[in-house]
């Protein structure tokens, strides 16, 4: 006997036996049309839904002046931050008038843990921080009116931000930015209208990107109740998660921690040894997967999904990548690196983690965030505001340096920028705790920035005839699971099936295709990938490698415009995996692909009359990730 | 050269006589021009003022040419705000008699997206919560049974309120209203209720309420009511007062009611009496003249009367909008009026007045917009003002307290047709002659104003200039502006307002006195509903009078989706239909999620008064039937349609010589 089909409807078979045991001594006795009543299906398709009808848009991942190495460029804060991410218009570090195109209905300023709200303080010459020499000796520098060595010592400032210890060792200038932080956030946090969720980023090690962005879920009463773990505390992720769970556990608390840029990490974001070399073990993998439930996977330092070695069957993998070294450029990347450092690959061998230890330490949601230092959540193609504030726009920063390696080969320009992404978030509440919940459960996906809604939810039962509606959700919630879900046990003869739907971004492109991929773990171990065509634009059909041929491209580059003449404005299909083994273990996301539009580099060389070299791609076919669904035998 | 010409063009169109605005801007640009024009002297002569001499660069810096983001300095509205400012609550005297149990406070608590449960016990949500509301109930006797219900102590000493209020605390609430209609039209009210008191305390209640749910900047709750004349025997001559102000100043005059006066023009008078005593400022919708036999637009005054320059601009200063479509109806035009316009015959209520009373010949020419605003060119030419130069919005005229105008989501006119299954043969007007059944009812509409905030003030300015479009109830976003400049080139772009509000006038404005040799140009574009169905076209209707005085349409196809070709008869062939009506499902697999392009006005005559508007068809979707023989599994009559193409009208421009 099949037991129950979802959890709702195992929780409400639990109360009938409850009601039915209970009335020896319940006050009230439901009545066979009460309960008719309350369980009939209603007129409004829109009322009484309890699971989340709306995606909140976001960025995990926003720097300010109040980062070390922001602040040698930045003057923006992080009240124009939130300002800026709630629609409002402010002026950039440059003096220009910058606003969104839409609001963003939540916002995490993560600011780096190390020497947190140095710069500021130093410029302004508080009091806490001159009194050491360091300090002293840096501001007397940055107020010498001599360039050079102001330069010389903001050089000296960002450097010393990867050493062993803190160069300013005052927990006191710390605690008052912190805290200053946390009442701002405090401040801007409007429950139901925009959602300022506390947050810092643990920036260790030095160029080899292990970058962690922590996330609370309550507000300033928690949060006062620590300091941003830096990596002058540990260098080791491991001692991060052991100082979250420390954290948690004295205070009841909740924080999560979201890895990203595993491509600049060479080799160590998603590595199977410790930090220090030895073979992960379960207690391991249980810390990675309790505390990092999310991966960014798509930001302005490169997408992050896979790679072109690793996955050469994918046309769209060669998207947006950095992959030339480490971050800062001080180590050539070697094909063998490529393996442990992009999200799908990682999800693939937690598959096999799983099989060998028994839990799976990448088994991981979707994300994307800016990353931006500027203060500023400005990743849309025809406002891109950039990674920091020295390539802030102006006619040439196409081709300036964004990050300068001791070899110029790894040295990174302007136009290499991706003007991405974004965090979608489906959460019953645009509060702190859903959002959090949300992530936590991994309901979320990434976007290269348009704001693309997704839907991606795997069951038994799905059927052509679920795509048949204008809300799919009713049917995903009530036969499946959502992005993020598990299904387990397949029923004997059964292959998982999806439902799968996108809308356009009314303001981007329409929609090329909506794919899914699965990787799974074969009868010898080996980890496997097939991208599947799942639904598309108009009636091409698959070639004979079974590949649906491209949309076309309506791009005219020199106006930096396109029209909206091919493409769907909506995609919904079901999809039954073809190759289904009941006993591999396996997963699956989606990805939707837009047509191809005007990328930044084509809106600059319009509006400032340029011409950018042939290598400067000028265009781009944005896209979304969500999180994946797992299956295990 | 150029620029000083520009400046004094502006200038010229100035009058400073009435605003402070106006003379604040006068200032300004007499200072911008000082500016400009100072270089060549000011070596020898430094502007001295106030503040020290004037620096040309640092004056330069205050007027920067445009930034980089494209979304930043921008003042014009670049938001559509969607809300209704038709809606009923129990607080409506027939509202309440039809069983509504709700008040204001659930309709704004509805509006603004929660969920509520209707009169008759469904939970009711919206798909997407409005930006604005009006909750406009019937000024006559205004929130009265609520109070016989509640025992308003001031009434409960009435022997026959009590009787009232004790059956309807015992089940009779319908029986207590029949009596009360009953009594109403046989002018039996007992006078307590139509204590001036009772009615200032209620209108007093209302605005406390309006005030409480009124957030700026994310959600207007305007105040407001409806004037609810009949002409004395069901002639629909409606009109909703909408305030822009708050409650400290609604508060000083209790709104006037048909009791005062069935006549518009003592509306006007009220209104303008308002406007003198408190500083405030209001506006009337009129609606519905489908229903008002011959009477909304009729070329006479209410008392039969020639119309005169001074009652035509009485009217236009008041009614700058007209209610275009609503559940009762769509009044853009009628098929006997518009033979050459195949979208004409949509959600049509034609056969009578609101009490039943047939049409005549010759009424419906009074009756529709399209013509009213023909009629309008010539009152214009005639009188000297054109009192039918109104732009246009919708609303439901729910009486159930409830907003609802999606297909999917319809819970009808009143409470007596909330959803059930037999709602689509229930009578909603029912005379000898004539037979309105549920089905009838239109699942429409609300009103999309380019605001530049949510607020009362904004939206409520956005209104009175016309800068709003009205929708049979999906939210597609709508630019329409005309010019003399606009070219193809133009329309190749993610962000038409910039060069819309550039080079021309947005809905509801004025194009005067034709360069030579040029036509008006307009650049249209419109984005899909990401909810609803895809956009079929874009068309834009002209409407003029020849040097006879004659008054003629035209119905232009301007941009559509795929690659159709106007057939030999000028015509667009139609989008095809993806309507599945038995699973009230369509796909969006034919039609644009958007149109854009710029056209000109091939027979434009620069010596004849004309308008242009702009109407956006959507593709075939199921009508709130189809949802509702799908989901209570029954059948329909044939003549019921299953289909709709829904749609939207702009607020029109006008061109005079």
């Amino acid at each position: 006997m099949k037991i129950t089909q979802t959890p709702r409807a195992s929780s409400f078979l639990l109360l009938v036996c409850c009601i039915l045991a209970a009335n020896a001594w319940a006050d009230q006795i439901p009545t066979k049309e009460g309960v008719a009543e309350i369980t009939a299906p209603q007129y409004s398709p829109y009322a009484g839904r309890s699971y989340p009808t709306r995606v909140l848009w976001g960025d995990t991942h926003l720097h300010t002046a109040v980062s070390v190495d922001a602040g040698t460029m930045c003057r923006v804060g992080q009240e124009d931050a939130y300002r800026f991410a709630r629609g409002e218009e402010i002026t950039t570090t440059h003096g220009l008038r910058a606003k969104l195109s839409r609001p963003l209905d939540f916002l995490v300023i993560t600011d780096h843990a190390e020497m947190y709200g140095l710069m500021p303080q130093l410029l302004s010459g508080d009091s806490e921080i001159l009194s050491t020499e360091k300090g002293r000796k840096w501001y007397d520098a940055l107020k010498s009116g001599n360039n050079e060595m102001v330069f010389a010592t903001a050089m000296e400032i960002v450097a010393s931000l990867s050493g062993d210890v803190p160069p300013i060792k005052s927990d006191t200038a710390v605690r008052n930015a912190w805290q200053a932080y946390t009442a701002l956030a405090d401040k801007y946090n409007e429950p139901g209208h925009f959602t300022a969720l506390i947050g810092y980023e643990w920036t260790a090690i030095g160029g080899y990107n292990l970058h962690r962005n922590v996330i609370f879920r309550g507000d300033a009463t928690a949060a006062n109740r620590t300091l941003p773990f830096s990596q002058f505390d540990s260098k080791n992720p491991e001692m991060l998660w052991k100082h979250l769970a420390e954290f948690e556990n004295t205070t009841g608390a909740q924080l999560l921690a979201i890895p990203h840029n595993g491509n600049l990490s060479n080799g160590r974001m998603f590595t199977v040894e410790t930090f220090d070399g030895k073979p992960l073990t379960k207690e391991f993998a249980a810390m990675r997967i309790k505390y990092e439930p999310l991966v960014e996977v798509t930001q302005i330092k490169g997408d992050g999904e896979t790679h072109p070695l690793l996955s050469p069957n994918d046309e769209f993998a060669d998207y947006e990548k950095w992959d030339k070294s480490n971050l800062n450029g001080t180590e050539a990347k070697k094909e063998d690196m490529l393996q442990w450092e992009y999200a799908r690959e990682a999800l693939k061998n937690g598959l096999m983690l799983q099989k060998k230890l028994g839990v799976n330490p990448f088994k991981f949601g979707m994300v994307g965030s800016t990353d931006s230092h500027t203060a500023m959540a400005a990743v849309e193609e025809d406002n891109f505001f950039g990674k920091h504030s020295g390539v802030e726009p102006e006619p040439h920063r196409w081709e300036h340096v964004v990050i300068e390696a001791p070899d110029p080969k790894f040295t990174i320009k302007g136009w290499q920028q991706a003007a991405g992404g974004y965090a979608a978030v489906w959460a019953t509440d645009n509060t702190r705790e859903a959002i959090f919940d949300a992530m936590q459960r991994k309901e979320t996906y990434a976007t290269t920035g348009p704001r693309i809604l997704v839907r991606f939810f795997g069951g038994w039962d799905f059927t052509a005839e679920d795509t048949a509606t204008r809300l799919p959700a009713a049917a995903g919630y009530s036969k499946g699971v959502p992005m993020g879900g598990d299904l387990r046990n397949a029923p004997a003869a059964k292959a998982p099936t999806f439902l799968v739907a996108a809308l356009k971004d009314p303001y981007s492109g329409n929609l090329d295709r909506i794919q899914i991929i699965k990787g799974w773990l074969d009868e010898d171990g080996k980890t496997q990938e097939h991208v599947y065509d799942v639904v598309w634009s108009g009636d091409r059909k698959p070639g004979a490698d079974g590949k649906v041929p491209p949309v076309g491209n309506t791009v005219d580059v020199k106006k930096a415009t396109w029209t909206n003449t091919i493409g769907a404005p909506e995609l919904i299909g079901t999809w039954t995996d073809p190759d289904f083994d009941a006993k591999q273990s396996a997963f699956y996301y989606a990805r939707v692909i837009e047509i191809p539009t005007p990328r930044w580099t084509a809106y600059e060389a319009q509006r400032f009359g340029i011409t950018m070299s042939p290598e400067v791609p000028m265009t781009t076919q944005e896209r979304a990730y969500t999180s994946p669904i797992w299956y295990t035998p | 050269m150029k620029r000083k010409c520009r400046a004094s063009g502006v200038e010229g169109k100035l009058d400073p006589r009435h605003s402070p605005l106006m003379k604040a801007m006068k200032t300004i640009l007499l200072l911008a021009l000082a500016s400009l024009t100072l270089p060549a002297f000011a070596q020898d002569k430094p502007a001295v003022t106030d503040s020290g001499q004037i620096n040309v660069e640092a004056a330069a810096r205050a007027f920067p040419k445009r930034g980089f983001s494209p979304y930043a300095n921008r003042n014009y509205p670049t938001r559509v705000f969607w809300g209704d400012q038709h809606v009923h609550t129990g607080w409506s005297a027939d509202a309440g008699a039809f069983g509504c149990t709700l008040g204001p406070e659930e309709a704004l608590r509805f509006a603004r997206g929660e969920q509520v449960i209707s009169s008759l016990g469904e939970p009711a949500k919206l798909s997407r919560p409005l930006d604005w509301i009006a909750v406009t109930d019937h000024s006559d006797v205004a929130g009265v049974i609520f109070e016989i219900k509640d025992g308003n102590p001031n009434l409960m000493t009435d022997p026959q309120i009590k009787k009232w209020h004790d059956m309807m605390a015992s089940g009779k609430g319908v029986e207590a209203a029949s009596e009360m209609i009953v009594a109403q039209s046989n002018n039996r009210i007992p006078a307590p209720m139509k204590d001036p008191k009772l009615a200032r305390s209620v209108w007093q209640k209302n605005t406390a309420i309006m005030e409480k749910y009124n957030e700026p900047g994310r959600f207007t709750a305007f105040i407001g009511y409806e004037w609810t004349s009949n002409a004395g025997g069901g002639d629909n001559l409606h009109r909703n007062v909408i305030y822009r102000d708050g409650k400290a100043l609604a508060d000083q005059v209790v709104p006037m009611t048909t009791f005062d006066s069935e006549n518009p023009e003592d509306l006007w008078k009220w209104l303008d009496a308002y406007e003198k005593k408190t500083g405030g400022s209001l506006l009337a919708i009129p609606h519905n003249g489908n229903l008002s036999n011959g009477k909304m637009f009729a070329l006479q005054t209410f008392l039969g009367s020639r119309l005169t320059r001074e009652w035509a601009e009485t009217r236009a200063r008041w009614e700058p909008m007209y209610e275009i479509t609503q559940i009762k109806g769509d009044g853009e035009t009628q098929p006997t009026l518009s033979p050459n316009d195949e979208f004409a015959g949509f959600e049509k209520w034609d056969q009578a007045n609101l009490a039943g009373v047939p049409k005549k010949p010759g009424m419906l020419e009074r009756e529709y917009a399209r013509q009213a605003l023909k009629e309008g060119l010539k009152l214009e030419q005639e009188l000297g003002a054109n009192p039918f130069k109104f732009g246009f919005v919708s609303g439901t005229d729910a009486h159930t307290g409830l907003t609802t105008a999606e297909e999917d989501n319809f819970f009808g006119k009143h409470t007596g047709v909330e959803p059930m299954p037999t709602r689509f043969e229930h009578a909603v007007i029912k005379t000898p002659q004539v037979n309105v059944v549920g089905w009838q009812m239109s699942a429409a509409g609300y009103t999309g104003v380019w605001a530049t905030e949510n607020t009362r003030e904004a939206l409520w300015d956005a209104l009175k200039r016309k800068e709003a479009y009205s929708t049979t109830g999906p939210r597609m976003t709508v630019r329409f502006f005309g010019g003399w400049d606009f070219d193809a080139e133009d329309a190749e772009t993610r962000l038409p307002a910039d060069t819309g509000y550039a080079k021309g006038v947005p809905m509801g404005g004025d194009l005067h006195q034709a360069p030579a040799g040029k036509s008006p140009t307009f650049l249209v574009a419109a984005s899909k509903d990401p909810l609803s169905g895809n956009l079929d076209r874009y068309q834009v209707i002209k409407g003029w009078m020849d040097a006879k005085g004659e008054l003629h349409e035209k119905v232009y196809d301007v941009v559509w989706s795929g690659d159709r070709k106007p057939g030999a008869d000028g015509k667009l062939p139609e989008v095809g239909n993806t309507v599945n009506a038995e699973d009230a499902n369509w796909t969006n697999t034919i039609g644009a999620p958007e149109l854009i392009a710029v056209w000109k006005d091939p027979d434009f005559d620069p010596s004849l008064r004309a308008f242009y508007y702009g109407r956006v068809i959507e593709i075939p979707t199921p009508r709130w039937t189809a949802y509702e023989a799908k989901r209570f599994g029954i059948k329909m009559p044939n003549e019921v349609p299953m289909t709709i193409q829904e749609r939207a009208y702009t607020s029109p421009i006008w061109y005079t010589p």
